[in-house]
């Protein structure tokens, strides 16, 4: 006899993990496009415009284009680990996606069943994160070194230097999220800013915002992002740790690098802005009451938040693209080890204060 | 007083073979025996003076044989040493032992000529590449340039620094981007850059044995693509200097829109290299701004002269267009208009911190490198070299105006693109003065033809730096010799220096701040 409370539980994880794939999956062609118009609206110009109204057709030809283009592996490149390289990138910026809460839990109207917006609720969410994003670096490195290509090596190299030293930061950053929480769960770091804007870490003062400008930083450069995109600074090295890539390979890491600028905005939204939290509790708003008792619809409102405050993290992200000057690779360094560490020693001590 | 400078240099001379050569116009110019060719560059050194060119020609045509020629100057006094050359001993001194911008000028002439600079370290051949048959020497008169050569294999010797963790970045020829091919060779130990060697011509294009097949006329045009982005300093310097060796006289008029024209040059490429600078740092929104400006300076010079770039507009007597009293307020409202949108971006250029942090301390030219090179133009202004031919050696209408060029002395990238921004600022003044005094009467006289055997030598401020034509007329109106030198024959050698202590990264930033031009340089 199977169980079936077993089975709608099975089915449930099935649909949420199949459900997230399927969005990580879809969400860099609209994010390609945005980021064009944003970029092409910065500079006076109007962006994609020819395929589809307003170019929105735009990013389905270059996926077209992709996926149709020619295979290249360079003859001298390691070819085991040049095909490797893209997918160790690639799988954990996917993984990742498990600890990250999108929304609160809710009862299955009819079945007597807790949904949740979250895949796990692991009580080490954050440490899972930090060691899975981590792993990241490997497919840059080893796409750097399969490729057998100075420009590829050095973007690699550069990579591997710039991620790691930023990774102190990152972690020490959410040292300081999990001193204000008191937890490692991302589910009770979001449960902690409950209740209006003002119980936000962002608003922990005086710590909340220098933590936060510490993950940021951090967060950009781990992300690879302009003014920290050194490793695919196209001025010096071509392209980087991904010169040498096209058709689907490229378009991989290209896949990577979108998703994790989802991440990291999904990331610095739990950690500090209140993940799913509405900026005013609208449950003690009693004429609203009717609406918000009923869980599912609550839970949407939670998805509904979480949603915009990622988006403006993305927009926020892309408009700093196009207006910082990029940082100089010896300048990313003493940011890095001589700024932001001793700021966040400083901070531990000042947090650790506070909790007493 | 003019003369001063010459007697003191050659003081030491006194009672040598030396005579005044009176085939030049526009220059002072001496026949030195080759034997002293090599010592009057000395006393000129002595004297403070800088080498501006050396360059040979083949005088058969005109019943004589080979010679060689440098010319030096020092503020406003140019003078051209000749020396004659036997066809069959074409061997003259060298000059790199007194001046370092020696070493490719006669590089150039061994592969281009095969006259050999007795004593020259390194003849490695210059813009001619290593794939040329090994006596073919183009600038010869007897070289047939329309028979096809056959391609020899050869390889280049780099000069290298070797040793453990050193290793080597070639970058081009052909580059990402819409700019011309060079090769750059760097080696380098982590991402510091130890020594630097480019190699060019790639975009050799026989431009000099070309001008001998033309008329004066026909020079016009060519002078004109020498280096698109400066066709109007180009060819106002091909002109000036077939109009001094004929001794031809141009309508005020022209002058003064000669002179708009070469500013509105100078504005727009200031422009354009500004925001490239900034797009080298990543900052793109500077590079947007800009371009837009450029680009309303490009259309009103379509609208107003019938060319973009205002390619031959400058012409032998004259200019070829003259501007309406609706374009004279055109221009006026263009340039309020586009100096108030620059005031902004400059704003936006000095508070930006991060900006800063690229651009000041990076790839330092220091000014003694800077004199010891003779470095000209915005890359010499940046390192505390005054030279600017407008002051210097004014030529008709600079003359009648107070022209200020910006000195700046610490040699950095921001000193580079400060300099160019003070210069927009200087040119659009310069226009308004220009347009407000602007003289009534033709645009374009008639230009006589030079007497055979008369060389003109002229000087232009182009953006770049000074501009040295010296022509020659041969028999029957043809062009016996027409040398150029645009100021990035002696400006490349100036970033070969400057980017040596820098890191890898910073060689595309330092590299457009000379933005020095290939075409110019390969001819």
């Amino acid at each position: 006899m199977i169980d079936l409370n077993l089975v709608i539980e099975v089915l449930i994880i099935i649909f949420k993990v199949v459900f997230v794939t399927m969005v990580l999956f879809s969400l860099p062609m609209p994010l390609t496009w945005i980021e064009r118009k944003v970029a092409g609206h910065m500079q006076a110009r109007l962006g994609p415009w020819r395929v589809g109204p307003h170019g929105l057709l735009q990013p389905l030809a270059d996926t077209i284009k992709l996926l149709l283009k020619e295979d290249i592996v360079p003859e001298n490149a390691d070819k085991f680990l040049f095909k490797l390289a893209p997918i160790i990138s690639m799988v954990p910026a996917f993984a990742v996606f498990v600890a990250i809460p999108v929304g609160d839990s809710f009862k299955i109207p009819f079945i007597e069943k807790t949904f949740t917006l979250y895949i796990s609720d692991m009580n080490v969410g954050i440490l899972y994160v930090l060691a899975i994003g981590g792993l990241s670096i490997y497919g840059i490195i080893l796409g750097g070194w399969a490729s057998n290509s100075k420009y590829s090596l050095l973007g690699g190299l550069r990579s591997a230097a710039q991620m790691i030293s930023y990774e102190v930061a990152l972690s020490f950053a959410a040292i300081g999220v999990v001193m204000m929480t008191n937890s490692l769960s991302l589910v009770d770091m979001v449960r902690a800013q409950d209740g209006g804007f003002w119980h936000w870490n962002i608003l922990y003062l005086p710590v909340g915002p220098v933590w936060f400008a510490v993950f940021f930083i951090a967060a950009l450069a781990e992300i690879n992002r302009v003014p920290f995109d050194l490793p695919e600074d196209e001025g010096t090295l071509a392209a980087g740790y991904h010169t040498e890539y096209s058709g689907m390979r490229f378009s991989f890491f290209m896949l990577t690098e979108y998703v994790a600028m989802v991440t990291a905005s999904a990331l610095a939204v739990v950690m500090f802005f209140g993940g799913w939290n509405a900026p005013i509790d609208f449950r003690t708003i009693e004429i609203l009451t009717p609406i918000t008792s009923v869980s599912w619809i609550y839970s949407c409102f939670g998805l509904f938040w979480f949603t915009v405050k990622v988006s403006f993290f993305i927009y926020l992200f892309m408009w700093i693209r196009f207006t910082l000057p990029r940082y100089r690779y010896d300048q990313l360094m003493t940011v890095g080890w001589k700024i932001l560490i001793p700021i966040c020693l400083g901070a531990i001590l000042v947090t650790g204060f506070m909790r007493i | 007083m003019k003369k001063d400078k010459i007697k003191e240099a050659f003081a030491g001379l006194v009672g040598a073979d030396i005579t005044p050569d009176n085939a030049h116009r526009g220059v002072s110019a001496i026949n030195a025996p080759r034997e002293l060719f090599s010592q009057c560059a000395g006393a000129f050194k002595d004297a403070g003076f800088r080498l501006v060119a050396e360059w040979a020609l083949d005088e058969t045509p005109l019943g004589r044989g080979f010679a060689v020629c440098a010319a030096y100057a020092h503020k406003k006094e140019y003078i051209v040493v000749k020396s004659s050359l036997p066809i069959d001993d074409a061997v003259f001194p060298t000059l790199t032992g007194k001046y370092v911008a020696a070493f490719r000028f006669e590089r150039q002439i061994h592969s281009l000529f095969g006259i050999t600079a007795f004593g020259h370290p390194d003849l490695r051949p210059w813009i001619k590449h290593e794939d040329w048959p090994a006596g073919a020497f183009p600038l010869r008169k007897n070289f047939n340039a329309s028979a096809k050569m056959e391609r020899v294999k050869g390889e280049y010797r780099w000069i290298r620094a070797e040793g453990e963790g050193v290793f080597e970045i070639a970058v081009g020829p052909v580059h990402a981007g819409i700019i011309e091919p060079g090769h750059f060779r760097f080696q380098s130990v982590g991402e510091d850059i130890i020594n630097l060697e480019t190699r060019f011509g790639y975009v050799h294009k026989g431009i000099e044995k070309r001008f001998e097949e033309l008329s004066f006329e026909g020079g016009v045009k060519l002078a004109g693509r020498v280096s698109g982005d400066t066709t109007v300093a180009h060819s106002l310097a091909y002109c000036r200097a077939i109009e001094t060796a004929s001794g031809s006289v141009v309508p005020r008029r022209a002058h003064w829109l000669r002179a708009v024209f070469l500013e509105l040059e100078r504005i727009a490429n200031h422009l354009g290299d500004i925001g490239a600078i900034c797009n080298d740092t990543a900052f793109t929104f500077m590079h947007y701004q800009m371009a837009i400006l450029r680009e309303k300076i490009l259309k009103t010079n379509y609208k107003l002269f019938g060319h973009r770039l205002t390619m031959d507009v400058v012409t032998l007597g004259g200019v070829r267009v003259d501007i309406t009293d609706g374009g004279v307020n055109a221009l006026l409202v263009l340039l309020d208009e586009m100096l108030k949108e620059f005031e902004r971006l400059v704003k936006i250029y000095e508070d930006n911190p991060s900006l800063e942090d690229r651009v000041y301390s990076t790839g330092i030219l220091a000014p003694d490198i800077a004199a010891e090179l003779g470095v000209v133009g915005f890359v010499g202004r940046a390192s505390g070299q005054a030279g600017d031919a407008r002051i210097d050696c004014p030529f008709t209408p600079y003359d009648e105006f107070i022209v200020k060029a910006p000195l700046l002395r610490s040699g950095d990238v921001h000193a580079r693109a400060w300099v160019r921004i003070e210069e927009v600022r200087e040119s659009v003044r310069l226009i308004r003065e220009l347009i407000g005094t602007l003289p009534s009467g033709l645009f374009q006289a008639k230009c006589l033809t030079p007497l055979e055997g008369v060389a003109g030598f002229s000087v232009v401020e182009g953006w770049r730096g000074e501009i040295i034509y010296w022509v020659q007329a041969g028999r029957d109106g043809v062009i016996n010799r027409c040398m150029v030198r645009d100021p990035s024959s002696v400006n490349w050698l100036s970033i070969e220096q400057a980017i040596k202590g820098n890191i890898v990264p910073d060689f595309p930033l330092c590299n457009k701040s000379f933005n020095q031009s290939y075409s110019g340089h390969d001819l």
